[in-house]
């Protein structure tokens, strides 16, 4: 209950921030909450499968140009549903076609889905429609999108939370520890991982439908940007992956400095991006929240240590 | 009584070697089985093959009168067979009270909620690990993960147990602990099949034995005439441990 509260409150007072900050402000909670949402939906899958996923591109970019394609025939709410089924499908098939692969080949397929998608859509357009770019005309402000984000990166959390709780949250940290035992201990390996495989994908799908209207004009080279994949990567890397707080986490100070960085260094952005990435992975396997653990249990284990001595 | 377990010519072959050749078991309800046979004579594969880790290349699987042959492992854990494995394998960043919920809640009574602390609860009992359950599996001894891994087979509740060597590189007292512990095991009425290279061991748990040499079952039967069969001794035991 006072969880219930607490949750409420600050839900509350995030929803109302637009009105104090300005534009600028605005846009800032638009990109937070997006890459929030699209950290904890990655670590949801990736946190206790250990499958590092760098598809989440291809998926926030299907949502965006499903928005981009759809805006003029269907009303939004159909639209986001429309998003939400096709990335559904999109993750149903391959996962069914890849979730049987080791770690390290999921990550290079998982690569390789989000440039052969963006590849896919530009022959699309260059060949079928004769359309290379799309305009959105939908009458959405930074506000009401970040409002829609606010809601699916709280979905998020709460679903996240429940799976952690539930027989599936189980099944996927036995699954990353070891598929021989979760397999003969009844755990159907390929059944368990397609399942929150699915689950992610859709959300990630949705925050790219969401946050489609901001462009106005959208390319594939626009909304297939692999920095969205890497950027989730880190994030969630170093808050820590395997805990539900961790993701937004890392997210939240991430963001702000990735956008200092590439205002102040728009050059340059590529580089500071791969020297953090590289930072992060080395520096902080477990993520910061696992580290801040990490630095109060030595001095006990110190201690005992020295006792026994 | 009832047939629990059938082989019929059961076949495993990786590329030109026949690692199980042809073999055909049978394994009532209530039965301890002791699988003996030299190194590299296919005992491991044959669990393989039972527990579903490998698919048989030829021959059939029955499980409590139903055809496995070629079923997933997690589909066979449900039929209600649990394994232990030759080199130990604990779920490491698990505690104990997880790794002991697994099966339990996957297997084939799929416990969760109350009823799944107590089987939890009572399979480390058993195992004397109770105290322990909050610990990180990772932080156990050798002999306490072994120990471990047997709990959890046990959590599923299973109508066959698959021991692979579970008690070798056990300490003198460890092994007369260990050989008590699935004495009672036995007591409650489990079905087991042991791959075991100690004699002792043997003699003091298992009624019955079979054989394996090159892939091929060589003897089958009660435990003194198996092992003074002259096949046996000089296939097995004429090597090392007579
Ligand atoms: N996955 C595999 N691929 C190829 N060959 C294998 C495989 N598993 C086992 N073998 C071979 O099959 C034969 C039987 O091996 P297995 O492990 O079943 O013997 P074992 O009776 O359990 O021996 P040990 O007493 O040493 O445990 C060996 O020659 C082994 O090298
Ligand atoms: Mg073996």
């Amino acid at each position: 209950m006072l969880y219930l509260g607490i949750a409420a409150v600050s839900v509350g007072g995030l929803s109302v921030l637009p009105f104090l900050l300005g534009d600028y402000g605005t846009g800032l909670l638009v990109g937070l909450a997006g890459y929030v949402t699209l950290a904890t939906a990655w670590a949801m899958f990736s946190g206790p499968t250990r499958y590092i996923s760098l598809a989440t591109v291809a998926f926030f970019g299907v949502g965006a140009y499903t928005v981009a394609v759809l805006n003029e025939v269907l009303p939004y709410p159909l639209v986001l549903l429309c998003a939400a089924g096709i990335g559904a499908t999109m993750a149903l098939l391959v996962g069914l076609s890849t979730l049987r692969l080791a770690g390290i080949y999921f990550v290079i397929f998982s690569f390789g889905l989000a440039e052969l998608v963006r590849q896919l859509i530009t022959w699309f357009e260059v060949n079928v429609t004769g359309t290379l770019g799309r305009y959105i005309f939908l009458d959405l402000g930074a506000r009401e999108i970040y409002w829609q984000l606010l809601a699916l990166g709280v979905c998020t959390i709460g679903l996240a939370a429940w799976i952690r709780r539930s027989r599936l949250g189980l099944a996927l940290r036995v699954i990353g520890d070891d598929e021989t035992v979760a397999a003969h201990s009844g755990i159907n390996l390929a059944r368990s991982k397609l399942v929150l495989f699915v689950a992610s994908a859709t959300i990630i799908t949705l925050v790219g439908a969401i946050q489609a209207p901001r462009w106005v004009y959208v390319e594939p080279s626009i909304v297939f940007n692999p920095t969205v994949s890497f950027l989730t990567v880190i994030m969630a890397l170093l808050g820590g992956a395997t805990r539900l707080w961790g993701p937004l986490c890392g997210a939240v100070p991430l963001f702000l400095l990735f956008e200092w960085l590439s205002a102040r260094f728009p050059d340059h952005f590529s580089i500071l991006l791969g020297l953090l990435f590289m930072a992060v992975v080395y520096a902080l396997p477990n993520g910061v929240l696992a580290a801040i653990e990490g630095l109060r249990k030595p001095k006990r284990n110190g201690a005992s240590k020295e006792a026994t001595a | 009584m009832s047939e629990l377990l059938t082989t019929d010519a059961l076949t495993k072959r990786f590329g030109g070697l026949t690692a199980v050749d042809g073999v055909s078991l049978t394994v009532r309800k209530g039965e301890v089985l002791g699988l003996l046979g030299p190194n590299g004579s296919g005992k491991t594969t044959l669990m393989n093959l039972i527990s579903g880790a490998l698919k048989p290349s030829e021959g059939r699987l029955l499980i409590a009168g139903s055809d496995l042959t070629g079923a997933r492992p997690d589909r066979i854990a449900k039929a209600g067979v649990a394994r232990t494995f030759q080199l130990v394998r604990i779920l490491p960043s698990l505690t104990l009270r997880e790794n002991v919920m697994v099966p339990a809640a996957f297997g084939p009574d799929r416990l969760w909620g109350a009823p799944l602390e107590a089987r939890v609860t009572e399979c480390l009992e058993t195992v004397g690990l109770a105290a322990r359950a909050g610990q990180a599996a990772s932080e156990l001894a050798y002999i306490d993960q072994k120990r471990l891994e047997l709990a959890r087979a046990l959590a599923a509740g299973p109508r066959l147990l698959l021991l692979d060597e579970w008690l070798a590189g056990l300490n003198p007292t460890e092994l007369h602990e260990g050989i008590g512990l699935i004495r009672r095991l036995e007591e409650t009425g489990l079905t087991i099949i042991m791959v075991e290279h100690i004699m002792d061991a043997v003699r003091a748990l298992c009624p019955r034995c079979a054989v394996m040499n090159s892939g091929k079952l060589i003897a089958d039967g009660p435990t003194d005439a198996v092992l003074s069969d002259p096949h046996v001794v000089a296939a097995y035991l004429g090597e090392e441990d007579a």
